[in-house]
């Protein structure tokens, strides 16, 4: 499990401290991707995101946000 | 290779036309497990990874490997299986490419789609399109469809082809456009397509909160081979082909003895969805009958492989370049730890095992066609 925390810990980190890294992120059951998807509402840039979680057969989420989020590096940009 | 067990009879073959086909109807062999050392090159055998044909008899792959940000190189030498470091992919500068979902072999380079955007090589430098800025007219947010975002896999363009083709869907409008964009010209092209809009409204679940919308994983696959570009879609049995050369669009429907035509429809009875309610529904949705995208085996064969979660079964279907479907086997019944993940190598199918022992090592098996 080292890579998929590391991925998971990477993502926790980049929310957190920089804007959100990438499109596609890997998440690890229900309560994870649903905490990713707020997010990135609140953190991203306008865009699509894909989420795969890697505990529920890779289950596959669409994101798509019109407008940058509140928290992201992109507003008042 | 020491071949485990082997030989399926056809009994079933159906076409659209009802024809028999004169494409011969192959039998299919299942190896012994096989292992890879992914920690080799820091992978981990839990994720699968988008990855790119480095020819057009896929004989050797480009594989994204996130962890070190490198296209490492997986191929068949020596009838071994051989998977080496890259260079890295920067994310700045002349060549850097920021994000993406898949990637192709081009002419002149790498071509990256990342989830509006389009980035390849023209002129010694990476050029970067966004999508959002060069079609909508609105400003609209623009989304990149057509990849098979479980597998990892979207061939959007075809070996010596200057284009590459997407779908695209309107932010707003949730209107699906087929589009081409010449690399060279930098010019779109709106290809005229019928989608299955109908049954894609009764499959799509959604979350929508503001400028937010999730859904689930409804969205027709592309992929281009030569002339010709096939759509299918996760829930159900439809295959569509388009001629390039005349325009001409063909819907085919395939019946299975072994697996249910389409997806249950999922239960939407409090609409709007809030976020938990979504994801529940959409696990539901998943776990039901999944349709994987089509791709090509060789120069005589298309396959698709089907899924059950449910009852964990893998059937692989297979069809003639004139889209005759020609076989269908249930792999499950043959080697039960053949797991979902497929890229055809070298004239065979590469399947990962849903064995999982360790992180570092990929078991896999190779699905051969004779």
């Amino acid at each position: 499990m080292k890579k998929i925390l590391f991925v998971l810990a990477f993502g926790l980190i980049s929310f957190s401290v920089f804007p959100c890294q990438g499109t596609n992120w890997n998440s690890c059951g229900l309560e994870s991707t649903h905490d990713m998807i707020i997010d990135a509402f609140s953190n991203c840039c306008a865009g699509n995101f894909t989420i795969t979680d890697l505990c529920n057969n890779y289950q596959v989420t669409f994101v798509s946000v019109s407008q940058d989020g509140p928290n992201s590096s992109c507003i008042g940009g | 290779m020491k071949v485990k067990i082997l030989i399926i009879y056809l009994s079933f073959m159906v076409s659209c036309t009802g024809e028999k086909s004169p494409v011969h109807q192959p039998n299919v062999s299942i190896s012994e497990e096989q292992v890879l050392n992914f920690g080799d090159v820091g992978l981990s055998a839990t994720v699968y990874y988008s990855s790119a044909p480095l020819d057009s008899k896929f004989s050797s792959y480009l594989l994204f490997n996130p962890f070190f940000r490198r296209l490492d190189t997986l191929k068949v030498q020596n009838n071994e299986l051989i998977l080496a470091a890259g260079i890295e992919l920067p994310f700045e500068g002349p060549f850097g490419v920021p994000e993406f979902n898949f990637f192709a072999v081009g002419n002149n380079g790498n071509i990256f789609l990342s989830g509006n955007q389009l980035y390849f090589t023209l002129n010694k430098e990476i050029q970067n399109v966004n999508l959002t800025e060069e079609i909508s007219s609105n400003g609209s947010l623009i989304s990149i469809l057509g990849g098979d975002s479980k597998n990892k896999t979207f061939h959007f363009s075809s070996a010596n082809n200057n284009s590459l083709f997407v779908i695209i869907r309107d932010f707003e409008t949730r209107a699906l456009t087929l589009i081409s964009y010449n690399l060279l010209t930098s010019s779109f092209t709106t290809i005229p397509f019928s989608f299955a809009i109908e049954q894609m409204n009764d499959h799509r679940i959604a979350h929508e909160q503001g400028p937010m919308m999730v859904e689930n994983s409804f969205f027709p696959f592309l992929s281009v081979y030569d002339s010709t570009l096939i759509i299918s879609y996760p829930f159900f049995n439809e295959i569509s082909t388009l001629s390039l050369k005349n325009r001409n669009q063909q819907d085919f429907i395939f019946e299975s003895k072994f697996f249910k035509n389409k997806k249950n429809l999922p239960i939407k009875n409090a609409e709007p969805l809030d976020l938990r309610t979504f994801l529940e529904t959409s696990s539901i949705w998943n776990s039901d009958v999944n349709f994987g995208s089509l791709l090509r085996l060789n120069e005589e064969f298309y396959f698709r492989v089907v899924e059950e979660q449910n009852s964990e079964k893998v059937y692989l279907e297979i069809f003639s370049n004139e889209f005759v479907k020609v076989g269908e086997y249930n792999l499950s019944a043959i080697e039960p730890n053949i797991g979902t993940f497929h890229l055809p190598l070298n004239g065979k199918i590469l399947f990962g095992s849903s064995k999982k022992n360790t992180e570092d090592i990929l078991n896999y098996f190779w699905v051969n066609l004779e």
